[in-house]
């Protein structure tokens, strides 16, 4: 039971339940919120379906063709629908989490306003957040370098818009700075695209093996690295993330974990697996930096006091350890790196929806002023050791199965004595991970008796189900990757395996 | 039907998913059925029941996994982790927390599966899972210090996860092949796998100068909890390291030092349980000295081996009792520093002499089991002529009957001629459960084939011989003489002990300090620079560009286009925050970066 256009369904139907929210805004009320988790439900079904056929050995593949020079095709192989698989769950379940979420940030926000402003604004966060999961199954699906790029793009977009409505301090700027850095990561991957067609005449991802051995191949992969480094928040380009992962509205920050690990997707797809051989002679500088990162991140980590900054730097190590995956070039690593990027998305969406909670129930930010919240909140607190366990990598959860993929391959890459040198630094800081997000634990939830105006304040309390269930099953879904990573593995193997 | 095997450490990590659903004195009588039924399993395995070969083996992501690896090795372990465990969940009856029973019943079972682990990933797996799962223990005792106390355990612990994974994935790329074999062992880098799997191995058996979280630990945890804990950790490092290597010459000098650090730092402690912690570090250190001496083949090297299984065996029973009756006096008096105990014997008589056993096994007095499996380790070190550590070994058993035999129970129940509080009798599933393992001791000491006919190798050593006894009756004597003229000097003093965990504890503090300090600033600074470069994009010549360019495209893109879309209010808030200088030239980067696509397509076309 095949359905027709079961890939183009995926990304079209999220825009078109958009646009019907935008149009029906005054009519639909307070249950447009409900649309986009249920929409969401279905392209995940929709996904699986795609899923199963694809393991079973035949590769979906869609083509439209839009004029003479430009066709849209859709690819669903072994790597692209794993991928996919979980990014929609991580948005269909982040949809639900919402529900509640934003009709908060809206009172917060525009508390004096009248109720139709308000509904006006709580639909426009709807419509907004479906065109995240569009983009993102978009740039999972799509087989040509613009089409890549102009899902990148689109992707920046409702960021901006839902950053400056319902972000906290200083949105407007802050979403400015988040548009102006996401426009230069895609321009340099455009100008890379360009620097192909000059190359080969076409744009599509399946003829970029034809480039290898070309000289210019060397700047192209420089320059798509460049932009899509932008995007991971690699060292020197980490600067927004901090900013901007802290300040936004933290219903859509596991999309936000989604939108910069989604680079990662990309370099695999774009760079690694048509130009294997070019890229080698990135792949020290990119673990190196990537190994800067991983480090720098977990030590600006510790440092934090706030526990929606205390997330958002954690995700620019995590990001890396993908990162280091990537660039050590093995079989193993690779798969580990799209294992673990994979297994990062589930547990950062659950850690921030977490912190979002706390700071929605509690309407505070700062650690120091928290300690003792198990006592009101021993759900929040099992979501928040549940992320702990799945970021840190102990056994029973994805992260173990991914690190272990992952280094299994890292450590096998160059046996001299700097690739073992990098590699035991990369595993060695998984250390920091544990400390710091152990350490949060304990100072929200565990450290010594509620303080005085915490304990008075009977709305502290357990958060509503409709934000508790979705993460759970988040979690649900990283202990079942933990346990059988088996069809993920195979249907990685089936591509990259092929290298 | 006959099934192919039951892991005995399933039992457990399944029975404990069921803690929490029993209650009151049905949860009670299943918490002892588990143990039991893991007993019976083990009784039928060593009868044959089930067949001999490797059971459980897994094909995972391309490695063959063994769950049950099945040899007079694994078996002893598992025997004593089996019959430790009845008595030590015997002893928590009392506990009402159902959680903390889980996190003990996964600890017991995640240590059966190191036990029975057959290749390196199920080692792995279930190595971390002790970890997390005694963590617990440690926790739920709900003081400051045990929550500071713990999180260094757990940053330990996982420190040597990551070298076992470090070392196992190396060793994976090295020879191919995930068994869990002894390692090579030389000089020189390419041994860096065996290495990093040592350096684990070695952390979880508290070898100095690794031992720090040991003694910081487990004197935090609770009281029913402690007792779990003196089990099964290092004792599982202890089978893995005659797993993995036996022989290597290192062992027997760091277990020799380990022997004597252990009774020197005991001597300056004042918390009972961390008395006792320290003399765990100094009796592993005869396991470790026993495994260092195990050359396959040789019959000293066999004596060692089979004295270092002996003595963990006998260790387990003993120190449960030792760290059962002090948890009892904890329990009882809630007081755990010598300064503060004393003269509490008319009120607990009978904890007293069941401690006395387990002080008299610690000590090697004969009839106790002590006697029989430490003087093994001693007399293998004798067999391969190493006097120092011959006399490292007997110098150690002074001050391990000197502390823990006389100072510590002298202090605690004697010592002052008035008790310093009310005290009476622990529960009584206490006291059945320190009777029980006194009886075994006591077992063990008068009976030793019991023992014997279950080591790995077979056993020639008759521990009665009496120049053995005569030995050590002369030993204990005279430090028992020593202690009574002493004794004035020997009383508990209220101070803290530096350990090597100073070290991390400072390190740890500097890290923090270096990433709220200088870190921070340099993240500061990236961050105003990257500000600063916005600056740039300020427009020299705003106000011409005001009036004939920006006016209109204000009218256009700031109230027709929001009218639209009905965005006036954040119309309003824009203009308040100033951001329109930003926006525009945006417009501009926009501009120049479509003029520079066009300028690249034109020349791609022209080509």
């Amino acid at each position: 039971m095949m359905m027709p256009y079961i890939l183009l369904q995926t990304i079209v139907v999220p825009v078109i339940a958009s646009l019907f929210i935008l149009l029906t805004k005054r009519k639909i009320g307070k249950r447009a919120g409900w649309i986009p988790g249920i929409t969401l439900l279905y392209t995940t079904a929709l996904i699986c379906i795609a899923g199963i056929s694809v393991y079973q050995g035949t590769i979906i593949s869609e083509e439209y063709v839009w004029g003479p020079y430009v066709t849209f095709g859709l690819l669903a192989d072994g790597l692209s629908i794993p991928v996919a698989l979980i990014i929609n769950i991580i948005c269909a379940a982040l949809a639900f989490y919402s529900i509640h979420y934003v009709e908060h940030r809206i009172a917060v926000i525009y508390g004096e306003e009248d109720e139709r402003t308000k509904l006006s604004y709580y639909n426009t966060f709807f419509w907004l957040y479906l065109l995240f999961p569009a983009a993102f199954i978009g740039i999972c699906f799509a087989t040509n370098l613009i089409v890549i790029y102009l899902f990148m793009e689109l992707m920046v977009i409702p960021l901006y818009f839902i950053m400056s409505f319902f972000g906290y301090v200083e949105r407007f700027r802050v979403a400015v700075m988040c548009f102006l850095w996401g426009i230069v990561g895609g321009t340099f991957v455009l100008f890379g695209a360009v620097l192909v067609y000059s190359q080969i005449g076409t744009f599509a991802i399946s003829e970029l093996h034809t480039l290898a051995g070309n000289p210019m191949t060397f700047w192209i992969a420089l320059l798509i690295l460049l932009g899509v480094s932008t995007k991971l928040a690699i060292f020197p380009l980490h600067v927004w993330m901090p900013w901007v992962h802290a300040e936004h509205p933290t219903c859509i920050a596991g999309l936000l974990a989604v939108y910069a690990n989604i680079g990662a997707y990309v370099i695999v797809r774009v760079l690694i697996l048509p130009l294997y051989n070019d890229l080698k002679v990135f792949s020290i500088p990119i673990m190196i930096m990537a190994l800067i990162t991983i480090v720098y991140g977990a030590l600006l980590t510790l440092a934090q006091t706030d526990v929606k900054r205390l997330c958002a730097c954690s995700t620019i190590g995590q990001i890396s350890y993908s990162v280091l995956g990537l660039g050590a070039l093995t079989i193993w690593s690779i798969e580990g790196g799209m294992f673990y990027f994979l297994s990062h998305i589930l547990g950062k969406a659950i850690l921030f929806s977490t912190a979002g909670i706390v700071v929605y129930v509690t309407g505070i930010r700062d650690m120091r002023e928290m300690g003792g919240l198990i006592h009101k909140m021993p759900i929040a607190a099992t979501l928040w050791i549940i992320a702990a366990i799945i970021l840190t990598g102990v056994p029973i959860s994805s992260g173990f199965t991914g690190k272990w993929i992952l280094f299994t391959g890292v450590f096998g890459a160059y046996p001299g004595s700097a690739g073992l040198a990098i590699a035991s630094l990369g595993i060695f800081s998984t250390i920091l991970t544990a400390a710091y997000t152990f350490w949060a634990a304990y100072r929200i939830f565990f450290k010594g008796p509620l303080k005085p105006e915490l304990a008075n304040n009977n709305k502290i309390k357990d958060p509503p189900l409709t934000m508790s269930i979705p993460l759970l099953i988040l979690a649900v879904i990283s202990f079942i990757m933990a346990v059988y990573p088996k069809p993920f593995m195979d249907l990685f193997h089936s591509v990259i395996g092929l290298l | 039907m006959v099934i192919e095997w039951l892991h005995p450490g399933l039992i457990f990590i399944l029975g404990a998913l069921l803690i929490p659903v029993l209650k009151g004195k049905w949860r009670q009588v299943y918490l002892l059925l588990l143990p039991a039924a893991a007993f019976i399993d083990l009784i039928l395995i060593s009868k044959g029941v089930f067949g001999s070969g490797p059971f459980w083996q897994l094909s995972f992501m391309g490695y063959d996994l063994i769950f049950g690896r099945v040899d007079r090795l694994s078996m002893v372990f598992a025997y004593v982790f089996v019959i430790a465990s009845f008595c030590m969940i015997l002893y928590a009856l009392h506990v009402k927390e159902e959680w903390q029973h889980v996190a003990a019943f996964l600890y017991v079972g995640s240590t059966l599966g190191v036990v029975f682990a057959g290749d390196l990933f199920v080692l792995f797996f279930f190595w971390e899972i002790m970890a997390w799962s005694s963590l617990f223990l440690i926790w739920y005792r709900r003081t400051k210090a045990a929550y500071g106390a713990g999180f260094r355990y757990i940053m330990v612990h996982f420190f040597g996860g990551i070298c076992l994974l470090g070392g196992v994935v190396l060793h994976l790329q090295n020879t191919g092949s995930i068994a869990f074999e002894s390692f090579k062992w030389g000089l020189g880098s390419e041994y860096l796998a065996s290495y990093l799997i040592f350096l684990a191995f070695i952390i979880n058996a508290a070898v100095p100068p690794l031992h720090a979280w040991l003694a910081d630990a487990y004197p935090e945890a609770t009281v029913t909890g402690a007792v779990f804990l003196t089990a099964f950790t290092t004792k599982s490092a202890i089978y893995v390291l005659i797993r993995g290597f036996p022989g290597v010459e290192i062992l027997i000098w760091l277990g020799a030092i380990m022997a004597v650090y252990g009774v020197i730092f005991a001597v300056l402690e004042n918390d009972i349980r961390r008395l006792l912690a320290y003399h765990i570090i100094s009796q592993v250190g005869y396991m470790v000295c026993g495994v260092g001496m195990g050359v396959f083949g040789t019959a000293a090297g066999e004596m060692a081996l089979n004295g270092a299984a002996a003595h963990a065996f006998c260790h387990i029973l003993y120190k449960a009792l030792l760290f059962m009756g002090m948890g009892a006096i904890i329990e009882v008096t809630g007081r755990s520093k010598l300064t503060e105990l004393g003269g509490i014997y008319k009120y607990m008589p009978i904890t007293f002499w069941l401690y006395m056993i387990g002080a008299f096994s610690i000590s090697g007095f004969p009839l106790f089991n002590g006697f029989v499996s430490k003087t093994m380790v001693v007399t293998a070190s004798a067999m391969w002529h190493y006097s120092i550590i011959w006399l490292m070994l007997e110098g150690a058993s002074i001050g391990t009957f000197l502390h823990t035999g006389l100072k510590l129970p002298w202090g605690a129940w004697f010592a002052r001629d008035k008790p310093v509080c009310e005290a009476r009798e622990p529960p009584k599933n206490m006291l059945a459960a320190m009777g029980i393992t006194a009886f075994l001791c006591t077992l063990l000491g008068v009976y030793p084939k019991i023992l014997y006919n279950i080591l790995p190798y077979p056993v020639d050593y008759v521990p009665y011989a009496p120049g053995h006894v005569v030995a050590m009756c002369q030993l204990l004597l005279f430090t028992f003489v020593a202690f009574w003229l002493l004794r004035a000097m020997l009383h508990g003093t209220p101070t803290i002990t530096l350990d090597t965990d100073w070290f991390y504890r400072i390190a740890g503090k500097r890290v923090i300090w270096f990433c709220e300090k200088p870190l921070m600033a340099f993240a500061s600074f990236i961050d105003r620079n990257v500000m600063r470069m916005a600056v740039f994009f300020v427009n020299p010549f705003f106000p011409l560009v005001v009036k004939f360019v920006e006016n209109p495209l204000d009218k256009a893109f700031h109230v027709r286009l929001p009218e639209l879309l009905n965005f006036e209010k954040i119309h309003d808030k824009i203009k308040q925050i100033k951001v329109r200088e930003l926006s525009y030239n945006l417009i501009y980067i926009l501009l120049a970066m479509l003029l520079l696509l066009l300028f690249i397509l034109f020349a791609v076309v022209m080509e």
